[in-house]
């Protein structure tokens, strides 16, 4: 529509006021409705009307969660009376109240009482303070794949690199740890090889914090749980030294006892590992000359407190190469790995007068192919099972001698004491303290395994080093055939592991003299909630199934010497045939003793000329004088 | 008196002439159709007002317009229709036509408002 409008208005009407006025209603139209359509016309004569005048308003509510009260009530009935006072009679009651309320500490209990019989009535038990919201939400790191990462490597500063024989982590601080450094090739040390072990602080790797300077080289470390400034080591030459380490004094290192110890096994072999015990003064040893030793660190002058000749009943002595010791798991007993591949269990009752009790309580593994194939190296209860250890660098003395031994370290599950690893030979194996052959096996390695243990936060983790340098990692809650993560460390064969307390941290020593600190991932070191549970299942699991199938061999064997029996002719035959071929092997075997016999004993002499030079000198010439007397 | 009614500009006979004149030039002859009453309407209302500026142009007085329109059907039906202004006297004003032809009726309002 696209007209155009103008208008012009002139100035002086501008803002003049209009003048309105209102006009008579104009009709528009007047059509008049036909007659047909005025009959159509109705009334009507009511009509329907809403009317509202109150403002329309909407509702909603919302309630908080219901607490639901409890009531609880707690009725007490009339007792605790003396035995000599009637109940039912009243006044003998009043007389005994009586009797109470007049002596002299009555008002003093009576308050002291209140007191604290006010403060339970005072809790508000309606709410609980403490309680957790997201205990739900807690650990969901399970699909996380475990990793490590090397935190540091700390080297020997030495230019002769010796292996890592030991370490013990600090147990109060997490970045302490104590490294002993020993070859343990047979004839692998000289005098020219240095004697120093040396404690780290992680965080500075390029020089160790203290030095500790033995008289001959430590082949292993050990720090007193209970008082952390203890630590102890024990020598090539049989020697064990009580060092005070306090990181905090001006002092920092002090060799507490100068008697420093001989110990009978110089003359087979080195200490190879202690383990503090029973509180603050008391620690044991074992050496491969059969001994166990219990000694006391205040009395180390006079000799060990206590020995033991591990011997079983048929006379054969058993060499001890690793010891494990932990409370919980029993207080009076130690386990001990032994060269012959088997575990022993010793239990000492120490008696306040007179000698103390010491009993073997039973040897595991004694049955073929359940033991390892080479001595024990180390034992260690795990945090919740029982591991064993190997020690490698220990066995390759044995490898020298022998040519082929076998190596077994035990270890026992921190949070189920009667679960034991041993780490001997090519395989790793799990035993359970009842029953005499390992749970579970793990297949042979292609390279030796050295050493292991448990990790003390995670009940199904351990660790396994090996010699071609991989540090294997096991956690029996996820997979049981294999290992869920390995990982090359070095070129050099491992010798040793420990892992820190919290289960973070594990140091790894080599070959070659570096100890190489490498940090989990949260999978490998934080528990889940079951795990303990899990754990302990599948041992309970394994442990049952090995029990059943050793009642199921002992039911064959009678069933085999019950079907013997009928035929006495064909028994008497059977019997001097058999005598037969006895006499014949013996026979044979003699030749070839004597054979064995010339050899041993050139070795043996060669063996005994070397220790007589390696004797260490006594600052303690009574205690030596003893000895050549024994000797 | 004269100036008054001079004043009153807009001519009511022309503009009822003019009225009519649009009505039955757009309806004619037509039958009633509902489809068709809009464009009717339409084109009544937009012709008118052309026509009322159109004839308006050279007066004094210049007017606002209101064109209001209604087409009803022939049916029997009646229809009443009354308007009530407030206005200046003097100057405005309104003229009505109602025409029909036999099939309806068309009433065609305008209002005219001087703005000067």
């Amino acid at each position: 529509m696209d007209i155009i409008y103008e208008y012009t208005r002139k100035r002086k009407e501008f803002g003049k006021h209009s003048n309105l006025s209102d006009v008579a209603t104009m009709e528009i139209c007047n059509i008049a409705p036909t007659e047909t359509f005025k009959e159509q016309w109705k009334i009507k004569p009511s009509t329907t009307l809403n009317i509202d005048c109150i403002p329309a308003v909407s509702e909603h509510e919302v309630n908080t969660e219901q607490f639901i009260q409890v009531d609880r009530g707690m009725q007490h009935l009339e007792g605790g009376w003396p035995k000599e006072v009637n109940v039912e009679d009243f006044s003998d009651k009043q007389r005994n109240i009586r009797k109470i309320e007049m002596d002299e500490s009555f008002q003093e209990v009576l308050s002291e009482l209140t007191k604290r019989a006010q403060e339970c009535v005072m809790q508000n038990n309606a709410i609980n303070m403490f309680e957790e919201y997201f205990a739900e939400s807690k650990h969901g790191h399970s699909s996380e794949p475990p990793k490590a990462k090397t935190l540091t490597i700390l080297r020997d500063p030495n230019q002769t690199s010796r292996s890592v024989a030991k370490m013990a982590w600090h147990p109060d601080s997490s970045n302490k740890i104590a490294v002993a450094h020993a070859s343990l090739k047979f004839q692998g040390m000289n005098e020219s090889t240095p004697l120093a072990s040396y404690i780290w602080d992680i965080n500075n790797p390029n020089r160790p914090e203290t030095v500790l300077l033995p008289q001959s080289h430590l082949c292993c470390v050990a720090f007193n749980k209970k008082s952390p400034e203890q630590l102890v080591g024990g020598c090539y030459n049989g020697l064990i030294g009580v060092y005070i380490y306090a990181p905090f004094s001006s002092i920092k290192i002090s060799l507490q006892n100068q008697q420093v110890f001989f110990d009978q096994s110089l003359f087979l072999c080195s200490l190879f590992k202690k383990m503090w015990v029973f509180g603050p003064c008391q620690f044991a040893s074992v050496s491969t000359d059969g001994y166990m030793h219990w000694w006391d660190v205040r009395k180390l002058g006079s000799g060990p407190m206590d020995s033991m000749l591990l011997k079983d009943e048929t006379g054969k002595i058993y060499g001890g190469t690793a010891l494990e010791y932990r409370t919980d798991a029993g207080a009076t007993r130690f386990l001990v790995g032994t060269e012959q591949g088997t575990i022993i269990t010793v239990e000492r009752k120490a008696k306040k007068d007179g000698d103390s009790q010491k009993q073997i309580k039973m040897i595991y593994g004694l049955e073929e192919g359940s033991k390892h194939h080479a001595p024990i190296y180390a034992i260690e209860r795990s945090f919740f099972l029982s591991v064993q250890e190997l020690v490698q660098s220990v066995s390759s003395v044995y490898f020298n001698f022998f040519v082929v031994l076998l190596a077994l370290f035990t270890h026992r599950n921190y949070f189920v004491p009667k679960g034991i690893l041993t780490i001997g030979d090519w395989a790793s194996r799990l035993w359970m303290e009842d029953v005499r052959s390992p749970v579970m096996t793990s297949r042979y390695e292609n390279d030796f395994l050295t050493c292991g243990c448990w990790s003390p936060t995670r009940a199904g983790v351990f660790f396994i080093t090996k010699q071609d340098g991989q540090l294997d990692v096991w956690d029996y809650c996820y997979k049981q055939s294999d290992p869920v993560y390995q990982l090359k460390i070095s070129e050099h064969p491992l010798t040793s592991i420990s892992v820190q307390g919290q289960g973070k941290l594990v140091a790894l020593g080599g070959n070659d003299g570096t100890v190489t600190i490498l940090e989990l991932s949260n999978s490998l070191c934080e528990p889940s909630a079951q795990e303990k549970a899990i754990v302990n299942q599948i041992f309970e699991r394994e442990m049952s199934r090995e029990k059943n199938l050793q009642a199921r061999l002992l039911a064959q064997k009678r069933q085999k010497t019950m079907a013997k029996k009928p035929s006495d002719t064909h028994k008497l035959d059977f019997i001097n045939l058999l005598l037969l071929i006895i006499t014949q092997q013996k026979q044979e075997e003699k030749k070839e003793n004597e054979n064995t016999q010339i050899d041993f004993a050139a070795v043996e002499a060669e063996f005994l000329d070397v220790v007589e030079k390696n004797k260490p000198k006594f600052s303690n010439t009574n205690f030596q004088n003893t000895n050549i007397n024994q000797n | 008196m004269t100036q008054s009614t001079q004043s009153k500009g807009l001519d009511l006979q022309t503009t009822e002439e003019l009225l009519r004149e649009e009505i039955s030039g757009v309806l004619g002859d037509s039958q009633f159709d509902a489809n068709k009453v809009p464009q009717w309407c339409q084109r009544i209302v937009t012709n008118v007002l052309k026509k009322l500026v159109e004839a308006n142009k050279s007066q004094d007085f210049q007017y606002k317009y209101v064109v209001n329109t209604v087409v009803l059907e022939r049916t029997g039906a009646g229809l009443h229709s009354t308007s009530s202004c407030l206005w200046d006297k003097t100057s405005d004003s309104s003229s009505s036509v109602q025409w029909n032809n036999e099939h309806m009726f068309c009433v065609t309002s305008v209002w005219a408002l001087r703005c000067n």
